[in-house]
């Protein structure tokens, strides 16, 4: 959720945190007992951490007195930088209140400055500066015929373009402060992207440096970053909280630096938190988790806060599987108490929409809601899970992703046949892995082997590594196709590996040119890795290069890696796309962009999910079980005093709008108006459609989000509100017709000889799965005594005005937020 | 393959002569789009009607086995099926002012036909299906159609529908729901359901289009049988002319043995030993493969007769040693020992099987691998490798060789390569299905022929008519319709084996008076040619199938060669966009 920018102005006001007196200090920089600085450049950041009384750690790095003894060696700003002043050793204390704590450091060669490497120290200020952004000359064209590498994952083209473009232009060693690129990133010289460089920095000074001793690039034996860290690595916090990160560099020679001052913060969540760009976060006051990502250099590491609403939880509902258990700890854990259990009425609509994709039917809803047996929600899941409506709304939702769209009308067959074998494959609950290989590796003609349809959509390698990394390992890894992931630690080499599996898949015509066969062309699969230019080998991200005979289909590979027990992505992803369908929100969200840098709200719960899968035989059946079983899916979704605010601990379940086919047939149930689709038999349900054919057709299916099919992203399912949705509910003709159908709702109630109570409650029964209150009640047959006008003004007949009335109390069910949304 | 010596009788082209001159311009030909019920009972009369287009004077109905006749009745034909006549698939063309037109498939069977008259689309007007008949029906758009039957527990029961064989347009799904409407069992690959009833009761059959489409073109045959059905038989190959012992792997079939294995569907197989006659000669194709590829392949159809008849299996010809395969034999350490020439039936079975096979060979020897697999109806893509020692010496995908054009296309996906040895000794074969590594299918079974070079031809009519642009990619039904005074050409394809590259001599037989056909040649190397007849100015009305034969001499010997009939089944407005479905004809000529 974005805060409007003027409610965030309001909250730093009112942001001035109250810290308690610290029982004792830390003082940290590197982890290393002792710090030592070498070269004039050197810098590092401290973190003084302080234990409370009652045994709080809270970040006091801004909230202490910084002095050092001997003087003269350090100099120890008030934000924690410490810098060489001369060689020698000293003391750095740190006071609050009366409590110190000590660090020794050592300087040494202060007043010797190493020579500058271009890749390790100047790319990063550009890309600290936003110089080398996406939106500036780090994109594929430049900016004013100047470009950077994106994010300056490639600093020899970055020195190339700098250094020797356009004549050299950009860089006046004669006279460092007078080049061109520091005039820019000064605005002295009009500069499209505006001031980027303060002229007293750091890293200005070092720019000139850098200039003046002749633009050095380094040498191949210098230094490169091998990994980053961040310390902390994870804190709990107060509601608007405050923690300086420290981040470290470490080197290929075994070398660490700080580098701070130069890496980039981005929180996951805006919403809960902000960075600066020295790494100094700041919490609002939205309690729950949140991650600050760290970049440098093409390197990421996170930071985790947690923020705990701090309320007691009491009283929790008895837990009833893992989930609860993972669940509840975590709600404990955050001071989170979770909203009451949700009563039956709501759960068989809840448990009906979310497994079958349908209400439930009138009898269904009376005779749960009469049932005393207390097995009965569970004996409800095992029904719904063996109804055919379950197979088709996972075919769907599958279907979609997979991009069954249809190009023409001679595909209608093969539309039909790649539908129909995910519904059979779901019916029979055939294993996720296997309907997962059958598809990677499906090979003949789809008249044959339907999952075939699949290579007909995605024709390209590098089409086919990103839809099954998006798919089945919940990673996007389009990025590195060009360059390296800004937020992830693959590299264009991982991309081309990844894509090498699939560059031996052969096609053949067969009934037509575009009707392709699909086959493994022998031989050994290698990629041209785009930038290098050189080939790469099949490798599965984390596995290293394969060895794949010529003979041996390297797709085969692929699967036995995705479906292998120890795989850390298969079965996550799986188990938190269901989450999300399931609980409206992704334990990582979004659920198929499964960064490092974008970790999970409750790992542990992801973990045990996943395990469970796996242990299960990637039982989707079981896995959907488990999840509605779980007390955690029973939550009412009324919040309570304390968990309004929560999006991601899952203290209530998440209301969400009904998606298009399913809002489709649920009108069409409560008015009673199948729905009619061209060449489809009578009374097919939107969720039965097999593809996105049927969209065009259908504003309403179009307006309410109904993907197309062409992507592999959940995403193109839109279930955001618009004023059309809104508009069309309201007033649109195909709406009023099927209220005002002679066949319909409102016929049929007027005709209906019960009384207007008995019909009133059925009509409540059937679009909310429970009874009117007596408010409702008799509002309602009020308005449906009320005499009326007919459109010629004259007053109309009593059984005319009744069925006007039921045809408008249906109009306003429909309208209702307790229709619209699963709740 | 066998080498024929003498020529088989095969017939081709059915040509209509009319006793008036030639028009300058270019009349419509006859159409035949349904014949409504598409089969009957052998030794029974059946009322059957016809759609097509240019029906002028459409009264006469041809079969390709004399012993279907057929009288017009009102709008429709009474066929007459006289009780000899084998089960089996026939053509029937019908014959009017307009000419003779395009073949439909009529099928003879043994069990009791009904047609499905009025409506059964839901399960409460389903209409009965008694155990072992046939009802024919045609799908209806948007709609599915509804039979019932009652099953005993534990029966094993086999809905059969035929479609696409029989030229439907149809692509059936089949489900047996239980009498609450609960889905039990649906097929929705090759028309075969294979259904055991979990107890005593009435079932209900669902039948309709994978697309939901419909019309009288979406025909079909459905049976209800307690079998027997063949999935394949093994080898799929014998000599001609001689008594050979097969197994055949199926479902209930009397006396067979459980099989251990289980069917593209994952149903148990059974499996029986036979011996079958392999008849030295003879109509090898009226029953048999369909696909065009397979003009090149000789042999015949089997059928199971008892109790009632099977579907019909395709045994081949061959004229070399049949070897069977022998697991394991999937990797070259394991390589199966032949001696050259030899025939060998393998399968592909399971996921992901390769063979190897090792044979010694002399520097200078000349050997023609091929493999037969795609081209008898099965889903396979068969790829060869040849080896010595760790180095690849060739390699062959399937004959991808298409020489009917885009509206006849002939490429199959079997390979075939010439290999010479270089030097004396081992070389090794690996042969694999290129589809094959994730689909455990017991029928993918294949023929690896290693001969030795013997060139020779088959030849094929192709039915179209001449294009009306460059490039023209629509396709349609088609037969050669000569008039009064004119010259009509039919395009032959010349299918080359073992690189034969002669030049062929094409002429016709069995024409009527009044008709002569002028020599002509299909030039060394080239795939095609044509026949040309010529008519008098008045010749006398005809319609009728005739030969086309090919002479060519290989060395000394000459090779004679009837041509086979090819037929597109539905007009496509354009070949790149919509599926062409062409296929060999059944006709016999007159000889």
């Amino acid at each position: 959720m974005k805060y409007p920018p003027i409610f965030l102005t309001c909250f730093f006001a009112m942001t001035a945190a109250v810290l308690a007196k610290p029982a004792s200090l830390q003082i940290e920089a590197t982890g290393a007992p002792e710090l030592t600085l070498r070269g004039k450049d050197a810098r590092q950041q401290l973190l003084v951490t302080a234990k409370l009384d009652d045994g709080a750690i809270r970040d006091f790095t801004h909230q202490v007195t910084y002095s050092a003894a001997p003087a003269g060696i350090v100099k120890v700003d008030e934000g924690g930088i410490v810098s060489p002043v001369a060689n020698g050793a000293v003391t750095i204390t740190a006071e609050a209140d009366g409590v110190t704590a000590t660090l020794v450091a050592h300087v040494e060669d202060a007043s010797h400055a190493e020579p500058i490497n271009f890749a390790n120290q100047i790319v990063p200020i550009f890309t600290k500066a936003g110089c080398n952004a996406g939106g500036c000359h780090g994109k594929a064209s430049g900016q004013n015929g100047f470009k950077l590498s994106l994010l300056g994952f490639e600093p020899a083209e970055d020195y190339e373009h700098i250094v020797k473009e356009a004549r050299g232009r950009r860089v006046f060693p004669a006279a460092p402060e007078n080049s061109l690129l520091l005039l820019k990133g000064l605005n002295a010289t009009p500069h499209g992207g505006g001031k980027r460089l303060d002229a007293k920095s750091d890293d200005y000074e070092l720019l000139v440096r850098w200039i003046a001793q002749g633009l050095p690039y380094g040498k191949d034996s210098d230094p490169k970053v091998a990994k980053i860290e961040v310390l902390p690595k994870q804190r709990t916090m107060a509601l608007k909280g405050e923690q300086q990160l420290v981040v470290l560099a470490r080197y290929t020679d075994g070398s660490v630096q700080d580098v701070t001052r130069s890496a980039l913060y981005e929180p996951n969540e805006k919403s809960m938190a902000e960075a600066d760009e020295g790494g100094h976060v700041k919490l609002f006051e939205q309690p729950g988790d949140v991650a600050i990502m760290v970049r440098y250099q093409g390197r990421v590491a996170t930071f985790r806060a947690t923020a705990p609403l701090g309320a007691t939880v009491e009283n929790l509902p008895p837990s009833r599987n893992y989930i609860d258990d993972l669940v509840f700890a975590k709600l404990k854990a955050m001071g989170m108490p979770p909203s009451d259990p949700c009563d039956d009425a709501t759960f068989i609509r809840r448990v009906s929409l979310d497994i079958a994709g349908r209400l439930p039917s009138l009898d269904e809803s009376q005779r749960f809601l009469a049932d005393a047996d207390p097995a009965k929600r569970d004996k409800l899941i095992d029904a719904l899970l063996a109804s055919p409506e379950y197979a088709d709304y996972f075919a769907n939702k599958w279907s979609a992703l997979l991009r069954n769209k249809r190009a023409k009308p001679a595909d209608a067959p093969m539309n039909f046949a790649f539908f129909d074998w995910l519904r059979d494959s779901l019916r029979a609950n055939r294993p996720y892995n296997v309907i997962a290989r059958d598809l990677l590796t499906a090979t003949g003609d789809v008249a044959e082997n339907p999952p075939v349809a699949w290579y007909r959509q995605v024709k390209e390698p590098q089409q086919e590594v990103e839809d099954i990394a998006q798919l089945f390992l919940g990673m996007r890894m389009q990025c590195a196709q060009c360059h390296h992931h800004p937020f992830e630690k693959w590299s264009q080499n991982d991309y081309y590996s990844f894509s090498a599996f699939f560059t031996q898949v052969g096609r053949k015509p067969t009934t037509t040119k575009e009707n392709e066969a699909i086959f493994h062309r022998r031989g050994v699969a290698t990629a041209i890795n785009k930038k290098t230019k050189l080939p790469v080998r099949p490798a599965a991200l984390i596995t290293g290069p394969l060895e794949i005979a010529a003979d041996d289909d390297p797709r085969v590979a692929l699967s036995n890696w995705m479906s292998d027990r120890a795989n850390p992505f298969f079965a996550r992803t799986l188990v938190n796309r269901y989450w999300k369908h399931f609980f409206n929100r992704g334990i990582v969200e979004p659920e198929d962009d499964m960064r490092e840098t974008n970790p999970p709200s409750n790992p542990e719960l992801l973990d045990a999910l996943a395990q469970h899968f796996i242990d299960s035989g990637y039982d989707l059946k079981v896995l959907i079980r488990d999840m509605t079983h779980s007390q955690t899916y029973q939550l009412s979704a009324v919040p309570n005093h304390y968990n309004s605010a929560d999006r991601q601990n899952f203290s209530r379940y998440y209301a969400k709008r009904l998606g298009a086919e399913v809002l489709y047939d649920s009108i069409n149930e409560i008015t009673r108006t199948p729905g009619t689709f061209p060449g489809m038999p009578a009374g097919t349900r939107a969720i039965s459609l097999p593809d996105n054919s049927f969209n065009a057709g259908s504003y309403f299916l179009t307006v309410f989000g109904r993907p197309e099919s062409s992507s592999a992203c959940e995403c193109e399912r839109t279930q955001e509100a618009s004023l059309a949705q809104a508009l069309h509910l309201l007033n649109a003709k195909d709406i009023q017709d099927k209220l005002a159908s002679d066949s319909g709702a409102a016929a049929k109630l007027m005709a209906d000889p019960r009384s207007d109570e008995e019909k009133l409650r059925e009509l409540y029964l059937a679009a909310y799965s429970r009874a009117p209150e007596a408010h409702e009640l008799e509002l309602a047959k009020a308005y449906l005594d009320k005499p009326r006008k007919g459109t010629d003004g004259q007053p109309v007949d009593a059984v005319k005005s009744k069925r006007m009335g039921y045809e408008d109390i249906l109009w306003a069910i429909l309208n209702t937020k307790e229709f619209l949304f699963n709740h | 393959m066998a080498a024929r010596s003498t020529p088989l009788l095969g017939a081709i082209v059915a040509a209509c002569l009319l006793a008036t001159r030639a028009w300058a311009v270019e009349l419509p030909v006859i159409r035949l789009d349904t014949v409504f019920p598409p089969g009957g009972k052998a030794g029974s009369e059946v009322e059957v009607a016809i759609t097509g287009a240019d029906l002028e004077e459409a009264k006469e109905l041809h079969f390709s086995n004399p012993g279907i006749t057929a009288e017009q009745k009102d709008k429709k034909f009474v066929v007459k099926i006289a009780p000899g006549v084998p089960v089996g698939v026939y053509d029937v063309r019908v014959a009017g002012l307009l000419g003779i037109s395009n073949p439909r498939a009529f099928v003879v069977g043994d069990l009791p036909q009904a047609s499905k008259t009025g409506v059964h689309n839901t399960p409460e007007s389903a209409m009965e299906l008694p155990l072992d008949s046939v009802v024919a029906g045609a799908a209806t758009a948007a709609v599915a159609d509804y039979f019932k039957f009652t099953a005993k527990k534990g029966q094993r029961l086999l809905c059969e529908c035929a479609a696409l064989e029989i030229d439907s347009r149809l692509t059936p799904v089949l489900t047996v729901l239980d009498a609450t409407g609960r889905e039990l069992e649906t097929s929705r690959r090759g028309g075969l359901l294979d259904f055991t009833a979990p107890a005593d009761g009435t079932y209900l059959l669902k039948l309709h289009d994978v697309a939901f489409a419909g019309s009288g073109e979406y025909f079909y045959r459905v049976a209800l049988t307690t079998g027997p059905h063949i999935d394949f038989v093994f080898p799929p190959c014998g000599q001609p002319g001689a008594k050979g012992k097969f197994t055949l792997y199926g479902r209930n079939l009397p006396g067979g043995a459980p099989a251990n294995l289980a069917g593209r569907d994952g149903k148990p197989l059974e499996k029986l030993e036979v011996e079958i006659d392999v008849p030295a000669t003879g109509d090898s194709h009226v029953d048999g493969l369909s696909n065009s590829a397979a003009a090149a392949i000789d042999g015949f159809s089997y059928r199971l007769s008892s109790p009632h008849a099977s579907n019909a299996v395709f045994v081949g010809f061959t004229n070399e040693t049949v070897v069977a395969e022998h697991e394991p034999n999937n990797s070259p350490g394991e390589a199966q020992k032949i001696t050259l020439p030899c025939e060998v039936a393998g399968q592909f079975f399971p996921a992901g099987d390769a063979d190897f096979y090792t044979f010694d060979a002399k520097k200078g020897d000349v050997w023609w691998i091929e493999m037969i697999s795609q081209r008898l109806d099965l889903p396979t893509n068969p790829f060869v490798l040849v080896q010595r020692d760790t180095a690849d010496v060739q390699e062959a995908y399937g004959a991808d060789t298409n020489i009917g054009g885009v509206r006849f296309s002939t490429a199959s996906n079997d390979p075939a390569l010439r290999f010479e040895a270089k030097e004396d000794g081992a070389y090794r074969v690996k042969v694999c299905d290129l589809f094959g590594n994730s689909r455990s299918d017991p029928r993918n079974v294949y023929r690896l022929v290693l001969r030795k070079e013997s060139p020779d031809f088959r030849l094929m009519t192709v039915a179209e008519p001449p294009p009306e642009k460059k490039d023209d990619r629509k396709a349609e039904p088609f037969t050669a319709l000569l008039r009064g005074d004119g010259t009509i050409g039919i395009k032959v394809l010349a299918f080359r084996r073992d690189g034969f590259a002669g030049e062929i001599e094409l002429h016709a037989e069995g024409l009527p008076t009044g008709v002569t056909c002028q020599p002509t040649k299909i030039a060394a190397g080239a795939s095609e040619g044509v026949v040309l007849l010529t008519s008098g100015e008045k010749p006398e009305r005809w319609a009728g199938a005739i030969r086309v034969i090919g002479k060519a001499k290989v060395g000394d010997a000459e090779l004679v060669r009837d041509a086979r009939g090819g037929a597109v089944c539905w007009t496509v407005a354009d070949a790149n966009v919509d599926a062409v479905r062409p296929r060999l004809t059944r006709d016999i000529a007159r000889r």
